[in-house]
């Protein structure tokens, strides 16, 4: 537990900022991320939402290590956070009471089945979520219940991402503007996410913002069950 | 003159001096007045003109001692 004068001085440059002041660092302090995924998408997710003050996180990798491996790095940044790392099965055992954890769900997990398990359980608990992905030199963040009623945005889990420098650049652009993005919405809570694509195109440097189709056929957004 | 809160940041340096006055005018109601002693120099420059920036209406500062004291009352 921080007590107020490390708090004041840890966070005193945000708190100076309009936007946070002492209210929102409090609400971010308060807030709680569950991430899944720990890609270079997550990566700077994390650290820039950690560095921020998002209080608690809850971490999954079908890896464990790699998700200890992250939240290792939360100590180096800011002890203060608390960062609890899951199980891979965690979610197979019960989805909707871990997603029930959080303030907002974060999946970058680029995997489809565990991305229609999440879609599911954060329409049946109304829990917040967005999807993070890239794929060669375009990335995108998808802020909509669910990835599965989109038709042909945004684009399916890809084959495996090469890591060259210039791909680099991709997930770091979408893993930064995630983090804002969060921290946005943690700060004034809309009372319904609007269904929302952001997506990045490195190699001719654009922004595109799409409100994304909703299918109202689609089974996971509207009528979600209990996949396991 | 009656303010509501009172509060002594003449131990802070920048930029402790005007979180600490955010922090303080945060927890107060609107249309309350919180007085700030603080220094000359670059207390008695910067923290007025940033409370002003944040729509705060600010007195000029009245000579306290060796310190000054600002009237702040949030809108």
């Amino acid at each position: 537990m921080i007590n107020q004068a490390s708090w004041m001085e840890r966070y005193s440059r945000q708190i100076l900022l309009p936007q946070i002041g002492g209210v929102g660092q409090k609400k971010l302090g308060e807030s709680s991320v569950g991430l899944i995924g720990t890609n270079s998408i997550c990566q700077p997710f994390f650290l820039y939402g950690v560095g921020a003050g998002i209080g608690k996180w809850g971490v999954i990798d079908t890896i464990k290590s790699r998700a200890t491996e992250l939240a290792s790095q939360a100590n180096l940044r800011n002890p203060t956070v608390e960062v609890v790392v899951f199980p891979p099965n965690r979610l197979k055992r019960d989805v909707e009471s871990w997603v029930k954890l959080f303030s907002i769900v974060i999946d970058a997990s680029n995997d489809t089945s565990i991305q229609q398990q999440l879609a599911s359980a954060c329409q049946l608990t109304r829990t917040p979520i967005i999807s993070a992905g890239y794929q060669g030199s375009t990335g995108w963040l998808l802020q909509a219940p669910c990835p599965f009623c989109l038709g042909t945005t945004p684009p399916p889990p890809s084959a495996k991402n090469i890591d060259t420098p210039l791909d680099a650049m991709v997930p770091g652009v979408i893993g930064t503007l995630l983090a804002q993005h969060v921290i946005n919405f943690l700060l004034e809570p809309p009372k319904k996410l609007p269904p929302l694509l952001l997506s990045f195109t490195a190699d001719r440097s654009t922004f595109l913002s799409q409100r994304p189709y909703i299918d109202p056929n689609c089974p996971s957004c509207h009528n979600p069950k209990k996949i396991n | 003159m009656n303010t509501d809160a009172f509060i002594d940041i003449t131990a802070e340096h920048c930029p402790m001096t005007f979180v600490r006055v955010k922090l303080k005018l945060e927890e107060m109601s609107k249309g309350q007045t919180l007085t700030v002693r603080l220094n000359g120099g670059e207390p008695l420059k910067n923290v007025p003109q940033s409370l002003k920036d944040e729509n705060y209406s600010v007195s000029k500062p009245q000579i306290d001692g060796n310190c000054f004291l600002l009237f702040v009352t949030k809108n």
